[in-house]
């Protein structure tokens, strides 16, 4: 039942069903009033004649019997002859075309019967209940446990005519006159179209229900397909789930998780090459260590040559340390989950700052430093982070700007943004596509020494961007035109310059 | 056996520089890919242990360059990249062998040793001139079954006469295989080592082993069998 197509299908069976049932009630009920209606138009239509034949029959039997001779008009189970066998007859021969099982009552007005045709076959009937109007139509249950649709009449509607029925010649005049006919009739073409209705709707339903599973297994393939094409999906190999044609519905989902799929497969390849960078980074300084040892150990070396492994290992377990710091860093997000400290400085004098702290480095390679930084602004920053990341992207340029060039710095601040922009010539072979990868983590476009020390590890531009994104900003690296008809390599940082977005619990990017 | 060793780690190739050496070998050293290329096609080397990410030129590079000059001295690959790609490229690109960082100095010099044994068409580990057994592995001799007391350089010597065996070896063989650069043999160096290890191996009453061709060099045999 966890099948949507399952679960549709029951509740449209079900619904059907019901409809059906509805359906089948409504035709029946209205068959059933429509039956009625004709049966009661009956009733009435054999009540006029009745009583047209009733009046013919006392005319003509007028000169026999006197009108109102109490001998003849006395009791109501006479003989045959009295008042009442002679409106059976009445009646009877009025009714004999129209419907079998007619019978009569007349009821005077404490309720008593005063007459009753003899096809009733002794049982009572019970008065009708009171009703306003001329007529009244209703069911009638014989104590035989026959049914019978009857219609009252008050005497003062039939008895128009001078000797209506000749009733008006009883001793206790009646007031209601009660026509009685079968309704076995009705009733079997009640429970007839009831069988049909029972069929038909079975039939109906079993055809609908097989109709319904079809048609929920087409409309819903393309579901089936895109389930198993989801299920399929695989960020390392699987094909896109929204390959080939797909519903409108569908369409978007589709397109949602192949976006999602494509982001997991290069957050998955970005943390694949993260670790491949870390291995590949522990693996040499390691090895290091390692031969070091070994060759020591297994030599004879003197004291000197012992010194100067012991001077190899120092190195290699500084560079070990250097990588495990920054490894740190990164990933327990110290830096980034502390509260910002958040200062309002003179964006020149921060600037001005950061050259300096640069500007041994950029002297040992001829690098000369030019800033340009707009009017007197002021900057509200955390200013841990903010040179955390000033300082990467410039030391950065510094170290592999082409040596005896120029590194310009250009910061501005206004509408709540700050910008600094770190521009250098285009080192040597360095392509546009070098210049996308330079925050990833441990990338160099060539091998650093593994004697570099901290700082140098290949994480610096990583952790700016983090820095960056703490400060609510982001970082950026691009080829541009040098103004000369070459390119340079601009690295940038955007951010807040009022402190406004600088997050407490930004998390280091995802490597 | 000497062999080049190419590593932009100046740690690491102290280590391996000095490690090969305890162990016999005649090593040289580069630190960037530039500078491995052209030793390894200006030099005599019976083996080079080659880095991959080096500066200047990468170790693929340098190595298809020397395969391309038809060098065909054994190359190990000594690599941080464990990836299978970049082993297979590695091996593609006419690498002998591969090993990955960090490894067991044991095993990288086992490894050299065996390519270097390949590179004289041997391939058992021992070899037997005479009554004269030389264990290439555990770089032991033997005469009459007596075990003879040899330096690593002596044995170096003697491991090249019988990686060559009833092949004239010319002295200047003996030298560019048995030392490298920074060594710096005087003219009567070599004499005087297979002088010292002639001593050694032809004892008194031995059948003589080590012979000299008189203007040519020296080889290491049983006379009359070659």
């Amino acid at each position: 039942m966890n099948s949507l197509r399952a679960r549709l299908f029951v509740a449209l069976s079900l619904a059907l069903l019901v409809a059906l049932g509805a359906g089948g009630v409504l035709i029946y009920e209205l068959a059933g009033s429509a039956l009625h209606a004709e049966l009661d138009a009956r009733l009435d239509a054999s009540l006029l004649s009745a009583i047209e034949s009733a009046n013919e029959a006392a005319a003509r039997a007028a000169p026999a019997a006197a009108p109102g001779s109490d001998r003849e008009l006395e009791g109501k189970d006479e003989t045959p002859g009295s008042i009442a066998d002679v409106l059976e007859q009445r009646i009877t021969a009025a009714f004999a075309d129209v419907h079998s099982g007619v019978g009569f009552a007349a009821f005077a007005r404490d309720g008593t019967a005063v007459a009753r045709s003899a096809s009733l076959a002794g049982f009572d009937v019970a008065p009708p209940p009171p009703f306003e109007g001329e007529r009244l139509h209703y069911d009638v249950v014989l104590q035989n446990g026959h049914r019978r649709r009857a219609l009252a009449v008050h005497m003062t509607s039939v008895g128009s005519e001078a000797t209506p029925l000749g009733l008006d010649a009883l001793a206790s005049a009646p007031e209601t006159f009660v026509l009685l006919a079968s309704s076995s009739e009705m009733t079997g073409r009640m429970a007839k179209l009831r069988s049909l209705l029972l069929f038909a709707g079975a039939a109906t339903w079993i055809l609908a229900a097989g109709f319904l599973q079809l048609a929920l297994k087409r409309g819903l393939a393309p579901f089936a397909h895109f389930a198993a094409r989801a299920a399929a999906a695989d960020p390392e190999t699987g094909t896109p789930v929204g390959a080939g044609a797909l519903p409108a519905e569908l369409a978007p989902v589709a397109h949602k998780l192949d976006l999602l799929i494509t982001r997991l497969r290069a957050a998955i390849a970005r943390e694949r090459r993260f670790n491949s960078a870390v291995a590949h980074e522990l693996r040499t300084p390691v090895a290091e260590l390692r031969a070091t040892t070994e060759v020591a150990l297994g030599g004879e070396e003197d004291a000197a040559g012992l010194r100067a492994a012991l001077v190899d290992v120092e190195g290699s377990v500084r560079h070990l340390e250097s990588i495990v710091q920054a490894l740190l860093s990164l990933r327990s997000g110290r830096h980034l989950g502390e509260e910002p400290r958040l200062e309002t400085f003179a964006l020149e004098d921060f600037v001005a700052a950061a050259v300096a702290r640069v500007a041994p480095a950029a002297a040992a390679r001829g690098i000369a430093l030019a800033t340009d930084v707009a009017g007197d602004a002021t900057v509200t920053s955390d200013t841990g982070r903010l040179r955390s990341v000033v300082d990467n992207l410039l030391s950065n340029a510094v170290e592999y700007a082409p040596a005896s060039t120029t590194v310009s710095v250009a910061a501005s601040a206004g509408a709540g943004r700050l910008e600094v922009t770190v521009r250098n010539a285009r080192p040597e072979g360095l392509a546009a596509a070098d210049v996308e990868r330079f925050f990833e983590p441990f990338w160099s476009k060539t091998p650093r020494t593994s004697d570099g020390g901290a700082g140098h590890v290949g994480l610096g531009l990583f952790l700016a961007r983090a820095f960056a994104a703490a400060l609510g900003g982001e970082v950026h690296a691009r080829l541009v035109d040098d103004g000369n008809g070459g390119r340079a390599v601009e690295v940038g940082l955007t951010a807040s310059s009022t402190g406004a977005a600088a997050a407490v619990s930004a998390a280091p990017p995802s490597a | 056996m000497r062999v080049l060793v190419v590593e932009d780690s100046d740690r690491l190739q102290r280590a391996l520089v000095a490690g090969l050496k305890q162990r016999g070998f005649a090593v040289d050293a580069a630190g960037d890919g530039q500078v491995g290329l052209e030793r390894a096609l200006a030099g005599t080397y019976d083996a080079i242990v080659l880095d991959l990410w080096l500066p200047k030129r990468d170790g693929i590079d340098v190595l298809q360059r020397l395969r391309e000059s038809r060098q065909d001295v054994p190359v190990l690959i000594l690599t941080a990249r464990d990836g299978v790609s970049d082993r297979v490229a590695g091996l593609d690109a006419g690498a002998d062998d591969y090993l990955v960082k960090p490894f067991a100095f044991n095993e990288l010099a086992a490894r050299v040793r065996a390519l270097c044994r390949r590179k004289y068409g041997r391939r058992s580990r021992t070899v037997a001139v005479g009554d004269l057994t030389v264990d290439l592995s555990a770089r032991t001799a033997r005469r009459e079954g007596a075990l003879v007391d040899l330096t690593a350089r002596e044995f170096a010597l003697l491991e090249l006469l019988a990686l060559n065996e009833g092949a004239v070896v010319s002295r200047r063989d003996i030298e560019a295989r048995l030392y490298d650069e920074r060594d710096e043999p005087t003219s009567n160096v070599i004499d005087a080592a297979v002088c010292r290890l002639r001593r050694k191996i032809d004892r008194n009453g031995l059948k003589p082993l080590v012979h000299t061709r008189r203007g040519e060099g020296y080889w290491l045999g049983v006379e009359g069998v070659r």
